[in-house]
């Protein structure tokens, strides 16, 4: 039962982390087909050429998404008849990095191999796909632009209906699929299995973490956060590169994906190549771009997540379902919350529309243009679909960027979040309730990180001296955890829980009374 | 169908990778001795007590080869660690600044080849100046772990 449950709860916090992303695909996908145009987009992504790798992965960096989110923008990439290699090029790409992973790693203690990444991630997509195009070449596709709708309220309605018809055709299967290899991991990897075999003094940990990381399933965000704790843990930095070139860009219902679409032959190709690739600057970087001060604790927790989250024979108290409840409400930030709720919506809608309208009469309509042309009104401004689809595309961009904003709050507001979650904490420790304390801790970590980049977003800079601070709060946090876990005694954990409340006493003075930069 | 197809190869992948690297079936030694996050012997614990650390150790820096190998590798650490040892502390972000700086000058020195009698002297006289920065902290700073 423990096995069971534990895939359910590692299986809806991934669908609810990815919500937001998949529902930014289906809205970009949708834009590509109904405004943009197959002809557009594959003058937009390019085809079967370096530059078109380079392109695609520009676009790829640029706009938002996660390896789930990826699935149906390059069904209509493939759809606009654009070589594989390109496609690929995107898929491996766009989950990366975003505006708030990149923020988030930007103000981790080694930004340059955040970056290192980036460039070798380029390298990546260069050498794979370049290679992939030379060995398959004429994988681009003839294709016919579909009617387009007229301009107004119906071309808008046109990219609803794409986005929700979308949402439940092959492409929530693949994402299915892509969940099933979260669910998968948390099967065959009982907890903590990945804590000790990720230092940097491991040979295998590149290599291990390709194997975990292909099936797994985890957004950029999540990623950036494994990676800032691997420096901080000094872990292998090649594990790390494994990490974000196959748990943020790949997963399962990827690969599924490319199989169907371009058979066994090709998809083990680009596999290879992209292992070959991967491993091979992997097992590159791992000195290079080593912290020379990093501090070897031999343990990591970045990839619990990975694992599953129940012990065999454990039952939690108050039982499995109340406790997946409970985690996921603990865990699930609003806009996820919002992007599941829209996701659901949309899929109602797909649905309905699947089931009363088989032959497609709305998308009919939808493309009529209306006999009676009104005229338009002499301030009015008809503008062509593709110019559309790039403000659209632009939009998405400057909201995610704007996001950021909301998500990593001025340093005055997040401190005030982080006061209630330090006592709470603090407070459950020290009386003894290890379970509620060990909710809370997370909850600190999450709010000392989003007090740090927010500071960075707002003043382009925050002083060692108060990196500094973070790190004390962070290293004390992270001991109260372990003294949790290992059962200490009440004076130990209190001891931990004031040492801890203490750091965070001059992590907050820091922040209020110091300039930051 | 193709559900299943995919997930073999995928069990493979793992299996075969925690296979090569024993995961799962015998951690590394060290993972299984020592607890996580357990501090070194020669970790002072606070700012205070890295004072007397870093001058023993610098005295030590003529000493008989092997001595002062060991000697040179721990005053590496102490010095690596102070300005996060000064972050528990509640000296403001100027002073902070000056032990961020004589710990890296420090490091600095130690990392260059010369007169370990040079280099010893050169330590205490960095002891020195991060003994005024500690003596304006309030009373009651802790010194060292419970």
């Amino acid at each position: 039962m423990a096995l069971l449950w534990g895939i359910v709860l590692r299986v809806v916090q991934a669908l609810l982390q990815g919500a937001p992303f998949i529902l930014t695909g289906l809205c970009i996908a949708a834009v590509l087909d109904k405004l943009l145009g197959r002809v557009h987009t594959r003058r937009l992504f390019g085809s079967n050429s370096l530059s078109s790798l380079v392109q695609s992965w520009l676009i790829g960096m640029v706009l938002p998404g996660c390896s789930l989110g990826v699935i149906p923008i390059c069904r209509q990439l493939r759809a606009s008849g654009i070589a594989v290699g390109t496609i690929f090029a995107f898929a491996l790409s766009s989950p990366l990095f975003d505006p708030l992973s990149i923020l988030y790693g930007l103000t981790l203690s080694k930004p340059l191999s955040i970056m290192a990444f980036a460039a070798c991630s380029l390298v990546v997509v260069m050498l794979s796909g370049g290679l992939f195009d030379k060995l398959f070449p004429g994988t681009e596709l003839a294709v016919v632009e579909p009617p387009a709708a007229p301009p107004g309220a119906k071309r808008m309605l046109a990219i609803a209906v794409a986005m929700a018809r979308e949402a439940v055709s092959g492409t929530a299967v693949l994402v299915g699929i892509g969940l099933l290899g979260v669910g998968l991991l948390a099967a065959l990897l009982p907890p903590g299995t990945l804590q000790n075999v990720l230092g940097h003094d491991n040979r295998a940990a590149p290599l291990l973490m390709t194997a975990v990381a292909l099936p797994a399933y985890a957004t950029p965000m999540t990623v950036m956060g494994q990676l800032g704790s691997m420096f901080q843990h000094g872990n292998s930095i090649g594990a790390a590169f494994a990490l974000l070139s196959f748990g943020a860009g790949m997963n399962l219902g990827l690969v599924a994906w490319m199989w169907l679409t371009y058979g066994w032959r090709k998809l083990a190709v680009w596999l290879v190549l992209m292992v070959a690739v991967v491993l091979a600057i992997s097992y590159g970087i791992e000195r290079p771009l080593y912290p020379a001060d990093a501090e070897d604790a031999g343990h990591t927790h970045a990839f619990d997540r990975f694992c599953g989250p129940y012990g065999a024979g454990t039952v939690p108290a108050g039982g499995f379902a109340a406790d997946i409840l409970h985690r996921i409400r603990m865990e699930t930030l609003p806009h996820e919350w919002i992007g599941a709720g829209l996701l659901g919506v949309l899929m109602l809608a797909g649905a309905t529309l699947r089931r009363c309208d088989p032959a497609r009469r709305v998308d009919a309509w939808l493309l009529r243009v209306p006999e009676k042309d009104r005229g338009v009104g002499r301030y009015d401004i008809v503008l062509p679909a593709p110019v559309l689809a790039l403000a659209c595309l632009g939009g998405i961009v400057a909201a995610s960027v704007v996001g950021c904003y909301a998500y990593y709050p001025p340093p005055e507001v997040a401190l005030e979040e982080l006061s209630t979650a330090n006592v709470e904490a603090v407070t459950s420790a020290i009386s003894g309730d290890a379970k509620r304390a060990a909710d809370w801790i997370p909850v600190c970590e999450g709010w000392n990180r989003r007090l740090v980049v927010g500071a960075y977003l707002r003043s382009g800079r925050v002083s060692d001296y108060h990196r500094a601070k973070s790190r004390l709060y962070q290293d004390r946090l992270e001991e109260l955890e372990h003294a949790l876990e290992d059962g200490d005694p009440a004076k130990e954990l209190s001891r931990h829980a004031l040492d801890a409340s203490r750091a965070f006493r001059y992590l907050s003075a820091a922040f209020r009374s110091e300039p930051l930069d | 169908m193709n559900r299943h197809r995919l997930i073999i190869p995928a069990c493979a992948l793992v299996a075969l990778a925690l296979g090569n690297s024993g995961c799962g079936r015998s951690l590394p030694p060290r993972a299984v001795e020592e607890p996580t996050h357990q501090r070194p012997a020669h970790h002072p614990g606070s700012l205070v007590d890295a004072l007397p650390a870093i001058r023993v150790r610098a005295a030590r820096l003529t000493a008989a080869p092997a001595d002062a190998a060991t000697a040179t590798a721990e005053l590496r650490d102490i010095l690596r660690w102070i300005p996060q040892l000064a972050a528990d502390t509640t000296l403001g972000r100027s002073a902070w600044d000056d032990v961020a700086a004589l710990a890296a000058r420090g490091s600095a020195h130690l990392a260059a080849p010369g007169d370990p009698a040079a280099l010893a002297a050169d330590l205490a006289a960095t002891a020195d100046s991060l003994a005024a920065i500690v003596a304006t902290l309030p009373p009651g700073t802790p010194t060292e772990e419970p």
